[in-house]
């Protein structure tokens, strides 16, 4: 809410066209409100999942072993590499100043940690296939499909973002380079946030569901 | 402020390059200045011209369909599958790609940066991305017009199963780009509502504290937050939707039979696709609204020449609306079942929207008392909008009310009712901030013997349309029907009430032509305006030159020392005070009065 109580015109000289910590306080705050949008938008999806989870042709992916996630190894797997490209981008971020070589190298090891995540994602598609659990199979598969595809789609577009801030660090303009990387941990952190929500979601047992479903609101005798 | 007017400067000369900034001095070409422009007041009026365009395709359709509903003996030219289409296309474009577009996209690029006082928008190269999504969004729904089997005829809320079943018109190729461009379009309205909070926030200028921004601003600022948590709820049903059509999922669908074949479908909910619809459904109505709200209480502070009465009332009663509308959506779904409490519940949050929204009511008529008013073309489209406004909220009350709504459900009642409070409502808001920022677009005044044939014809006819709308759903006459003859249970009176809403919609739809050309006319060789014709006070009245020039503003940002409702003011020099005037009633009266002690 501090947000609200701000004076902008106090970060910039008047008359003056706005100079780089003006734009990234600009643009920190319509990240901000982008990450609201997307919060907005898998937070419905996920609304929309739990409701769905109280007809009566719901089946959980997590119950039997035949199902593709009764497993949760892969699950974790790439949960644990997503987290890894947060936390080493966070270092790369404190690591701009005292070791910037050591950021770089931080760097490109939280994206290739990112790719990683994305890599075992596509792999978890490939056994739901192999399990005839394709995108029409069910609709709880349905959801997996959709969501964890959404999500991907989000990372990769951070990943696009990704070179701006090892630019900005490779040509040696630290306060640059923070401020981008700063911009881009927030995104990231997010997208962290977002995926472990969706992993539980994901797993959850249908008695979970019920629970969550009463919550919203919504029960089916 | 020292002014300089720069009479007959064209539509689009609003982006004349001449900057003050490094980067920004160099001339700009043609693909620059008007096509690709990152210039906000240049994309403002890109996406008005886009939208008023769309907005003339769905009052032909309407023009269709009324000739159909009026004389279905006489013409013949479409089809019950072409009603529904025409239906579906005319709702879908006027809620969104003209209302929504209009208001945020046009109003809101020309007016944010100019009230706050910042240069340009924040991000100025998203904004243009921003209007080219839209644009795309258009085109690819005006190319479901040309596909086989034609544009969705499922109705403008696109429910399932129906809307994605063989026997709906346009279920081949026309639902799939309805569903596209939806997406798009909201795509272009994230990256423009990104823009405009984040000008709201971070760019105004020195003294521009929230308070003190007009409440056009504050209705668009929050009419854009809205706009970015709901427009969500439609993206996630439109891709919900896709996947069940493209690659055969239920999410929506349920097991159905259709044209005597069982379909791979099973399990499905229509009802969630229902609750996801109206949850973005129902703020999109303020979404509207808001910005009207706003946009209002300026022009009658404006043109009645006194301060808006309650300021800080009215700033509380659009964030409350802007609140209570994520939790009243169910509203429109009382016919499809629900829990006693849950209608209830909507039913009361319902009718508790009315309390914020009667207070602006209130707010605006007592601006109005005792004023000096001016009956000029904005100020007549804004007391018509009250009128209809609050005949159209009452409406709403019934409607709120489940055991109201059950009989009145799906008759001509309703129709009368949205097309009252969310169709001619902010209609004329528009045409009132239309005539009233104008002269400030082109430095130009519109033709006023013109205006206000086009004013009464508006007015008067829009209300002999929906007007007896009401009479004709109390009687219970279905909405959706092609044709209305031949059915036992309506009388041949609302036959003949029928043929009289076709020629007035008819009479309405060319009075249009009629503003249109006022319009285009008045652009080119209306009398020149000068800087502030109004005698406004708020910043956009305030810049160098009319119309501004890129930047804005000359190297200095204006400097705010008061709110933009200083009008009449005991003791000022003049009967209104600019937000950029250092002027102190207390200093003028110690100085007077010491004055006076001396002599």
């Amino acid at each position: 809410m501090s947000i609200l109580t701000e004076k902008p015109w106090l970060a910039q000289e008047m008359g003056a066209w706005p100079d780089n910590e003006c734009r990234y306080r600009r643009q920190l705050t319509g990240l901000r409100f982008l990450l609201a949008v997307i919060g907005s938008m898998f937070l419905l999806f996920m609304v929309a999942m739990i409701m769905r989870t109280q007809l009566g042709d719901w089946q959980p992916l997590t119950e039997q072993p035949w199902q593709p996630l009764f497993d949760t190894g892969p699950l974790w797997r790439n949960t644990a590499c997503l987290l890894a490209s947060s936390v080493l981008v966070q270092v790369a971020y404190f690591s701009v100043r005292p070791a910037p070589v050591l950021a770089q190298g931080l760097m490109v090891f939280g994206a290739a940690s990112a790719l990683l995540f994305l890599y075992g994602q596509w792999e978890l598609w490939e056994l739901f296939s192999a399990r005839q659990f394709g995108v029409q199979s069910s609709v709880s598969a349905s959801f997996f499909y959709l969501l964890t595809g959404l999500h991907g789609l989000h990372l990769l577009v951070g990943l696009l973002f990704w070179p701006r801030s090892f630019v900005a660090l490779w040509r040696g303009k630290s306060q640059l380079a923070r401020e981008r990387l700063a911009l881009m941990l927030t995104y990231w952190h997010f997208l962290a946030l977002i995926w472990l929500a969706l992993f539980a979601l994901l797993t959850s047992t249908p008695q979970t569901y019920r629970a969550l479903a009463a919550l919203c609101g919504v029960s089916v005798p | 402020m020292s002014s300089e007017t720069t009479q007959g400067a064209g539509i689009l000369a609003a982006n004349d390059a001449q900057a003050d900034h490094h980067g920004h001095d160099a001339p700009l070409g043609f693909w620059q200045r008007y096509i690709f422009s990152q210039d906000h007041k240049t994309i403002a009026i890109q996406y008005m011209l886009t939208a008023i365009a769309v907005g003339l395709v769905a009052l032909a359709l309407s023009v269709v369909m009324r000739l159909q509903l009026g004389f279905p003996d006489h013409f013949n030219f479409i089809d019950p599958s072409e009603y529904y289409q025409a239906v579906t296309m005319h709702g879908m474009i006027m809620v969104v790609y003209l209302l929504t577009a209009l208001f945020l996209g046009g109003f809101g690029n020309y007016l944010i940066p100019l009230m706050v006082g910042a240069r340009d928008m924040v991000f100025p190269y998203l904004n243009m991305l921003s209007f080219w999504f839209y644009f795309l969004s258009v085109v690819v729904l005006m190319a479901s017009f040309f596909v086989t089997g034609g544009p969705s005829g499922a109705g403008w809320t696109l429910y399932p199963p129906q809307s994605i079943l063989p026997g709906t018109p346009g279920v081949d190729g026309g639902i799939i780009l309805m569903l596209v461009s939806l997406a798009i379009f909201i795509a272009a309205a994230t990256m423009g509502g990104l823009n405009y909070v984040t000008t709201v926030l971070q760019a105004r200028t020195q003294g521009m504290t929230l308070m003190r921004m007009p409440l056009s601003v504050w209705g668009i600022f929050t009419a854009t937050i809205m706009a970015l948590l709901a427009f969500p709820a439609l993206f996630v049903s439109a891709v919900m939707m896709l996947f069940d059509k493209l690659l055969g999922t239920s999410f929506f669908m349920p097991e159905i039979v259709s044209l005597g074949q069982s379909l791979d479908y099973g399990g499905g909910s229509p009802v969630l696709f229902q609750h996801l619809f109206w949850f973005f459904g129902h703020p999109e109505v303020y979404i509207v609204a808001l910005p009207a709200f706003g946009i209002v209480s300026d022009l009658i502070s404006i043109h009645a020449r006194k301060n808006i009465f309650g300021y800080r009332q009215m700033v509380w009663a659009i964030l409350v609306i802007g609140g209570l509308s994520f939790i009243v959506w169910a509203h429109h779904m009382y016919v499809s079942g629900m829990n006693p409490y849950f209608g209830f519940f909507f039913a009361a949050s319902t009718l508790i929207i009315a309390v914020p929204t009667a207070i602006k009511v209130y707010n605006w008529v007592l601006t109005l008392w005792r004023g000096n008013i001016r009956l000029n073309i904005p100020m007549l489209f804004c007391l018509a909008f009250i009128l209809t406004f609050v005949f159209g909220g009452m409406t709403g009350l019934f409607l709120g009310n489940v055991v109201v709504d059950l009989p009145l459900s799906d008759t001509y009642f309703v129709v009368a009712h949205f097309h009252m409070v969310m169709g001619v409502a902010p209609i004329l808001v528009i045409f009132a901030a239309l005539y009233h920022w104008f002269p400030k677009v082109t430095g130009r005044m519109m033709n006023e013997t013109l205006g206000k044939l086009h004013f009464w014809l508006t007015f008067l006819g829009t209300w002999a349309i929906y007007f007896p709308m009401h009479y004709l759903g109390v009687l219970g006459m279905p909405r959706r029907y092609y044709a209305y003859e031949n059915y036992d249970f309506i009388p041949p009176e609302a036959v003949t009430l029928n043929a009289f809403i076709t020629v007035m919609a008819l009479v309405v739809a060319a009075a249009q032509l009629l503003f249109l050309f006022n319009m285009g006319w008045s652009a080119w060789r209306g009398r020149p305006s000068g800087d502030n014709p109004w005698q406004a006070t708020s910043l956009e009245w305030c810049t160098p030159k009319t119309p501004p020039g890129h930047g804005n503003w000359g190297p200095e940002l204006p400097v705010v020392h008061r709110w933009a409702y200083d009008y009449s003011v005991p003791g000022a020099p003049k009967d209104y005070l600019l937000q950029t005037d250092d002027w102190e009633a207390g200093a003028q009266t110690q100085q007077q009065a010491e004055g006076e002690a001396k002599s």
